[in-house]
C-alpha cells in the first residue's frame, strides 16, 4: 500500500520518529548538553567546558573501573559463554535433554535482583549457606568473607554472572547446533570421528557467527552490568568492585554531580560503541564461509 | 486530492486544539482541585509508617476534603538523591524530612525551606515544644524546621548478659578499660563488637566521634568543612585507633561487606557483645530481642585526646516546610497534628522520642529516656560525617576509615589517598 501524500507519511511515521526522540534522542542529546556543565539538580547549570572529562580522566576510581569491568568481561567469556557452549555441547548429545537445558535456563528467568538478593545471603560469612556448606564438610578453614574481600569479592559476582547467563548462552548455542545439518554429522561419524572431535573440529567452527555474537553481546553486556554489582557489593569494598555503571549512578544520584555523571556516560557510551565497532571490523576481516 | 490534503490537515489542526484545550483545562482544574497534602520522608519501619496514617487521619479530620500522600522512600536513597528528585519533580513534597545542620542551611539555600516563623506562633505549633526547642532549626532568627527527633548517633551498646559472664562487672568509660574489657570477651570466644559496615556510616559515625574525641571538635569541623586536610597528624593519629583495634581482631571480620540491619543481628543473636550505632536500635531491639538485656555507654574518654572527651555524637532531625509549595498553612497543620500531645504518646509507643514535650519520659522505656537524658545533660554534641557535612567529605572519610578497618591500608596511606580524592573533586 502506496501513502498517497507527504502527510500521510508523516502521519504513519510520526509516532515512532516522537518516541525514538522522547526515549532516546533527546536524552542523549541531553546528555552530551550536560556532560560539559556543572549542575546539582538545585540550581541552574553552568558551563564547566571540558573540566567534566579531564577530572573523568584523572579520577582514580573511573580508571580503575574499567579494569574490574576487564576482568569481569574475561571471566565471563569463560564462565558464560564458553561454558554456556560446553553445556549446549553436552546437552546436545543427550537423548532426553529437556529437563537439563530447562534446570539450566531457570536462573536466566528469573529477575536479577532476585538472584543477587539470594547469592549475598548464600555468600554472607556468618549466616551464609557457602561457609555453612564447607563447615560442614570440615573445611571450615576454606571459610571466608566472600563479598568483603578484595581477593574474592570480584570472583564472586563473576561466578554468579557465571551461574545466571550460562544458561543464555547455552540456550543459544542449543538453537544453532540443532540446525547443523545432520549429513554432515553422520559423515564425520561413518569416517570414525569421535563426538569429541565432531564437537570441537565440526560443530564449533560451523556455528562460528552465532559464537561471534554470543561474544558480542557477552563484551558488551558486561560493560552494562550494573544490577549485580550494586545489590552484591554495591562497589565495595572500598571501590575495588567498582564498574563504569556503579560509579556513574554514584555519581549522579548519590553526589547529584549531574554534569560529571554525564560526561561519564558519554565516556562509557563511546568506549562500548568503539569496541563494538572493532569487533565489527574483526568479525568481517576474519569471516570464513564455512558456516551454513 | 487537493481538497482532501487540506481537509486532512484542517481536522489535524483542530484535533490538535481540541486535545490542547481538553489537557489545558484538566490541568487548571487539577490545580485548584489540588487539596493533597505531599509528605515525604525515608521509611522509618512498619511502626512509624502506622503513626503517619494516624497523623494523616486527624488531619483530615480537621480539614475536610484534603487528603494527605506520602512520599516514603528508601532512608539510604532519600539521603542521597531521593529528596531531590522529590523536590524537582512535578509533585514536589509540602512538607519534608531533613536533618539539621548542613542539609539544612543547603535546602535554605537552594529555596527549599520556608519561613515558619509566624506560623508555628500563630497556628499553636510552638506551644507543643519546650523553650530553646527550635535552636537546632532556626537559621538567622527565622524558624526553618519543625523538630522531630533528637537522636544520639553513636553509643555503644552492650549485652549485660555476656559482659556479665566474662566478669565484666562496669560498663568501660575509658578506651584502656573498654581494650581491657575487649581482651576478656576476645578470650571467651566472643566478638566483641558488631558492625555491618556495608554502606560505611556505621564506622563512620563510630570513629566519626573517635576523630572529633582525639584530634579535637575544632579540627574535626575543620577538616570535614574542607579547611584542613583529612590527612592531618592529628586525624592520622586518630584512624590508628581503629588500626589496632583490626589488629587485636576485637571487630567482626565481616564488617564491611554486611549491612546495618546484618550488623545488628549478629548483636541481638549473642554473637558479639557490643553494637556502636544510635538510639533508633532500641526500637530494633523491643522488636527483634525483647529478652535481651542491653545497656550503653558513651565512646570511652580517650588519654590525651583533644577533643572533648564528654562529647555525644548526635543530630537533630525535623520536617521542613517547602519554601515553594502553596499550601505552606496547611503544612503546618499537618506538623502540629503529628507533634500533639496525643500522638507523640504514640510516637513513643512507636519506640521513636519526638522532641516536642508531651513526649515526657514517662511514656518512655528506661532506655528511649536514658537517650533523652543523655541528650538534655548539656554534653557537646558532635555532628555525624554524614548528615552534618558534605557527603562527599563523609564519604572519603568514611572510605579511609572502611580501608583501615580491614586492615588493607595504614592510617596514613588511607587518609592520603582521601585528601587526594577530596581535592580532586
Amino acid at each position: 500500500m502506496k501513502p498517497t501524500s507527504r502527510l500521510g507519511v508523516f502521519i504513519l511515521v510520526a509516532p515512532a520518529v516522537l518516541l525514538y526522540s522522547f526515549a532516546v534522542l533527546l536524552p542523549f542529546i541531553g546528555t552530551i548538553v550536560l556532560s560539559f556543565m556543572r549542575w546539582d539538580g538545585f540550581d541552574s547549570p553552568t558551563f564547566a567546558g571540558i573540566a567534566n572529562y579531564t577530572r573523568a580522566f584523572a579520577d582514580a576510581i573511573f580508571r580503575s573501573t574499567f579494569i574490574h569491568v576487564g576482568i569481569y568481561i574475561v571471566a565471563t567469556l569463560f564462565l558464560e559463554v564458553l561454558l554456556g557452549l560446553l553445556l549446549a555441547g553436552f546437552t546436545s548429545s543427550l537423548k532426553h535433554s529437556s529437563f537439563y537445558r530447562i534446570a539450566l535456563f531457570i536462573p536466566v528467568m528469573l529477575p536479577m535482583v532476585v538472584i543477587a538478593v539470594l547469592w549475598r545471603a548464600i555468600f554472607n560469612s556468618d549466616y551464609g549457606i557457602l561457609n555453612a556448606i564447607l563447615s560442614s564438610f570440615g573445611l571450615a578453614s576454606w571459610q571466608h568473607i566472600w563479598l568483603g574481600d578484595t581477593k574474592t569479592a570480584l570472583l564472586s559476582i563473576c561466578f554468579v554472572s557465571g551461574w545466571v547467563f550460562s544458561g543464555f548462552y547455552m540456550a543459544i548455542f542449543t538453537a544453532a547446533l540443532n540446525r547443523l545439518p545432520s549429513d554432515v554429522i553422520e559423515s564425520a561419524r561413518l569416517d570414525g570421528s569421535g563426538e569429541m572431535n565432531i564437537f570441537t573440529k565440526i560443530k564449533v567452527p560451523m556455528i562460528r557467527q552465532v559464537t561471534s555474537i554470543a561474544i558480542l553481546i557477552c563484551i558488551t553486556g558486561g560493560l552494562q552490568g550494573f544490577d549485580l554489582f550494586y545489590v552484591l557489593t554495591d562497589g565495595g569494598p572500598y571501590h575495588t568492585t567498582e564498574v563504569p555503571t556503579t560509579f556513574m549512578v554514584k555519581s549522579v544520584f548519590r553526589d547529584g554531580e549531574f554534569g560529571y555523571g554525564s560526561a561519564l556516560a558519554i565516556i562509557v557510551s563511546l568506549i562500548g560503541l568503539s569496541m563494538a565497532l572493532i569487533f565489527n571490523i574483526w568479525q568481517k576481516r576474519t569471516r570464513v564461509d564455512v558456516e551454513y | 486530492m487537493n481538497i482532501k490534503k487540506s481537509f486532512t490537515s484542517k481536522s489535524l489542526l483542530i484535533l490538535t486544539m481540541v486535545l490542547s484545550l481538553g489537557v489545558t483545562t484538566a490541568c487548571s482544574k487539577a490545580d485548584t482541585a489540588d487539596k493533597v497534602l505531599r509528605v515525604a520522608y525515608g521509611s522509618g519501619g512498619s511502626d512509624a509508617q502506622a503513626v503517619w496514617d494516624e497523623v494523616a487521619t486527624a488531619f483530615k479530620a480537621n480539614n475536610p476534603g484534603w487528603d494527605v500522600q506520602f512520599q516514603v522512600q528508601n532512608d539510604d536513597l532519600y539521603e542521597t538523591i531521593g529528596l531531590k528528585n522529590l523536590l524537582t519533580s512535578g509533585n514536589p513534597p509540602d512538607v519534608y524530612f531533613e536533618w539539621a545542620g548542613a542539609r539544612l542551611q543547603n535546602k535554605l539555600a537552594d529555596g527549599y525551606a520556608a519561613d515558619i516563623t509566624d506560623a508555628v506562633s500563630s497556628s499553636g505549633l510552638g506551644a507543643e515544644f519546650n523553650d530553646g526547642a527550635f535552636a537546632a532549626t532556626t537559621i538567622d532568627g527565622k524558624i526553618r524546621m519543625v523538630p522531630y527527633t533528637s537522636d544520639v548517633t553513636n553509643v555503644i551498646w552492650y549485652n549485660k548478659d555476656i559482659f556479665a559472664k566474662v566478669g565484666i562487672t562496669a560498663a568501660p568509660t575509658t578506651w584502656a578499660q573498654m581494650l581491657d574489657d575487649c581482651k576478656k570477651l576476645k578470650a571467651a570466644g566472643i566478638t566483641p563488637f558488631s558492625i555491618g559496615n556495608k554502606d560505611l556510616w556505621v564506622a563512620g559515625n563510630w570513629f566519626g566521634h573517635l576523630y572529633s574525641r582525639v584530634a579535637g571538635d575544632a579540627l574535626y569541623d575543620q577538616v570535614l568543612s574542607k579547611q584542613k586536610p583529612m590527612n592531618s597528624p592529628e586525624f592520622v593519629k586518630a584512624l590508628q585507633y581503629v588500626a589496632d583495634l583490626h589488629a587485636a581482631g576485637y571487630i567482626n571480620a565481616s564488617a564491611n561487606s554486611i549491612t546495618d540491619n546484618e550488623g545488628y543481628s549478629l548483636f541481638f543473636q549473642n554473637k558479639a557483645a557490643m553494637l556502636p550505632i544510635g538510639s533508633w536500635i532500641i526500637s530494633n531491639q523491643i522488636k527483634d530481642a525483647p529478652n535481651m538485656n542491653m545497656s550503653w555507654f558513651n565512646l570511652p574518654a580517650i588519654d590525651g585526646g583533644a577533643g572533648d572527651q564528654g562529647s555525644i555524637m548526635a543530630v537533630t532531625t525535623g520536617y521542613i516546610v517547602n519554601a515553594k509549595s502553596a499550601k505552606q498553612d496547611k503544612a503546618v497543620d499537618f506538623l502540629k497534628s503529628a507533634f500533639s500531645a496525643d500522638m507523640v504518646a504514640k510516637w513513643s509507643a512507636a519506640g521513636i522520642t519526638p522532641v516536642a514535650k508531651a513526649g515526657d519520659s514517662a511514656m518512655m522505656d528506661l532506655l528511649s529516656k536514658s537517650m533523652v537524658d543523655l541528650l538534655n545533660s548539656g554534653a557537646r554534641i558532635v555532628a555525624p560525617p554524614d548528615t552534618g557535612y558534605d557527603l562527599k567529605m563523609a564519604d572519603a572519610l568514611n572510605t579511609a576509615t572502611s580501608e583501615v578497618l580491614d586492615g588493607v591500608k595504614t592510617p596514613q596511606q588511607a587518609l592520603d589517598d582521601a585528601q587526594t580524592k577530596v581535592s580532586t573533586q
